[in-house]
């Protein structure tokens, strides 16, 4: 076992003093560990997590981790379609989760873990090794696939961000962000494990006068949150107790959105933050508290471990970012991944547009075509028109983004029949994530749909 | 079963997509905890709450607390109802 799996695994029980969240019952680690074990999965073997932010949830991880098996998690809304298409692109040997249905996973059997059910769904020998992690893609690079870290490169990339923000034991970070995403998992858990900070746990609905009274009463001196919540929090004009530091990540910041919240006393540190999954997750930081004005339309510097170049810049210096990172992960699995994102020379291909001045400041310009944000989440156009398509009087589907806030699909019909555009919308929202599903679908009849 | 518990479970199966069978959803069962209610799976289910019982929820009342199950979602909207029927 590595150093940086012994970190995680042996600081469970100093977590366990450290951690809370609003349920009502405490898990028993150690319990969690030996039902692992009585799986008897082969080392190396994915676990699906399918949870919600909890205490429960990040036990169960790293007690999975622990047995040698490969953690992966992902949102407790997930569709049993979309699972069962995992189980096969990401070859998953068991799931986990609450109140789950055996019979959905083709098993007669369910195990019980803690307050979780498990299903063992496959025995075939594993396509991983004992202390890789998977880290679902979510919309970048489609629905089925995913980034093998090992444990190594999230402690390094956790270990990164705590140094860079000044994360230290004296601390304590609200957890509000999906803990099934990397940002929650890594930068905020395990650089809690590593920095020896308290974390305290919480989930949706999101209510802002729920935010500042859980920092006011659980003393909280560091949060992380998303530019959606951020420009949330600056239309309600919402006072939040005194924060050490928020970081903002996952989406572009404007720096207008930034000189408001720097005007905020109660802000000491604002820190704008760049990164993907496949990097592990954390790439720049722009310390907003202390940089220069003209950098605030930036996501500042990369971290000093981490190299980065602009490939082949056009005349504006736009090109894609080049990251090359200790926390890269090792490889990327799953279904439509067709050749791994890496340069000859070891840089990963962020497939995002940059622009990086001589101080290396790094200024975000566009992502590839078929990558959006909707709604603060980021999702891939073409599994949705996929989805779409898969109706039997659907020819074509286009999807793009009405505004910041809604998505649109056209749809163009087999033979120009007129299509039921609820029933369609129905499949569609069996089949995705609810922030997938389209808020308009309009038929096109007018043009011959050129694919 | 109350009229009101039973249009929430509709909702859930209709709307959200929840993959239980109806009268598997227990009142107390946490929306978040039990039946994976995500972020946009709360704004979608309080859209669809003000659909169909014509009230309005305030960004006050979008809390974990009122979100936490169908019996806490309903003493919500049962507030809700009563003032309004006082109202009128």
């Amino acid at each position: 076992m590595s150093a940086a799996a012994r970190m995680i695994i042996g600081g469970v029980d100093d977590l366990a003093r450290r951690i809370s969240d609003f349920g009502d019952a405490s898990p028993k680690y150690d319990q969690l560990f030996e039902g692992y074990a009585r799986l008897a999965l082969q080392p190396g073997s994915a676990v699906l997590i399918v949870a919600p932010n909890s205490v429960e949830f990040l036990f169960h991880w790293i007690a999975a981790l622990a047995n040698g098996y490969v953690p992966c998690a992902i949102e407790p809304s997930t569709k049993t379609s979309l699972i069962r298409a995992l189980q096969h692109s990401l070859k998953i040997a068991a799931i986990v989760g609450p109140h789950l249905d055996p019979a959905r996973y083709q098993a007669k059997h369910f195990a019980r873990i803690g307050a979780f059910h498990v299903v063992v769904c496959d025995r075939t020998p594993p396509s991983y090794e004992p202390f890789d992690v998977l880290i679902l893609t979510t919309g970048t690079s489609g629905s089925q696939t995913a980034c093998v870290h090992s444990v190594e490169s999230l402690v390094c990339n956790a270990s990164m961000t705590n140094k860079t923000l000044n994360i230290n034991a004296a601390d304590k970070q609200l957890v509000v962000l999906p803990m099934y995403h990397s940002y929650g998992l890594i930068t905020q858990s395990i650089g809690a494990i590593i920095s020896g900070c308290e974390l305290k746990i919480d989930g949706p609905p999101f209510n802002a006068n729920r935010f500042a009274d859980l920092i006011r009463k659980e003393d909280i001196s560091i949060c992380g949150i998303t530019p959606t919540i951020a420009r949330d929090l600056l239309r309600r004009g919402t006072v939040l107790p005194t924060l050490r530091s928020m970081s903002i990540g996952g989406d572009r910041v404007s720096p207008e959105d930034v000189m408001s919240l720097l005007s905020k006393s109660f802000i000491n540190e604002l820190y704008i933050t760049y990164g993907l999954t496949e990097a592990g997750p954390r790439v720049s930081v722009l310390p907003a508290h202390i940089a220069p004005v003209e950098t605030y339309d930036s996501v500042g510097i990369a971290f000093g471990d981490i190299s980065t170049r602009i490939e082949t810049p056009d005349a504006d210096g736009v090109g894609q970012l080049l990251v090359k990172t200790p926390s890269v992960c090792r490889r990327k699995v799953g279904g439509s991944i067709l050749r791994q994102p890496f340069t000859s020379d070891g840089f990963l291909e962020t497939g995002d547009l940059f622009t990086k001045d001589a101080a290396g400041y790094l200024r975000y310009v566009a992502r590839k075509a078929d990558i959006l944000i909707v709604k603060g989440e980021k999702l891939n156009t073409r599994n949705i028109d996929l989805v779409a398509e898969s109706h039997p009087d659907v020819e074509c589907a286009r999807t793009t983004a009405a505004d910041t806030d809604s998505l649109v699909t056209r749809l163009w019909a087999k033979d120009d029949k007129t299509l039921d555009l609820e029933e369609i919308k129905t499949l569609m929202k069996s089949s995705l994530r609810l922030h997938e599903v389209p808020d308009t679908l309009i038929q096109q009849r007018n043009a011959v749909f050129h694919k | 079963m109350s009229s009101i518990e039973d249009c929430l479970r509709d909702i859930l199966i209709e709307d959200l997509f929840v993959e239980f069978a109806k009268d598997k959803i227990l009142p107390t069962y946490s929306l978040r905890q039990d039946l994976g209610i995500d972020s946009l799976g709360f704004v979608e289910l309080r859209e669809q709450v003000e659909k169909r019982f014509r009230i309005v929820i305030s960004d006050d009342d979008f809390t974990p607390e009122n979100f936490s199950s169908i019996s806490s979602l309903t003493s919500l909207i049962n507030r809700h109802c009563s003032a309004n029927s006082v109202q009128q």
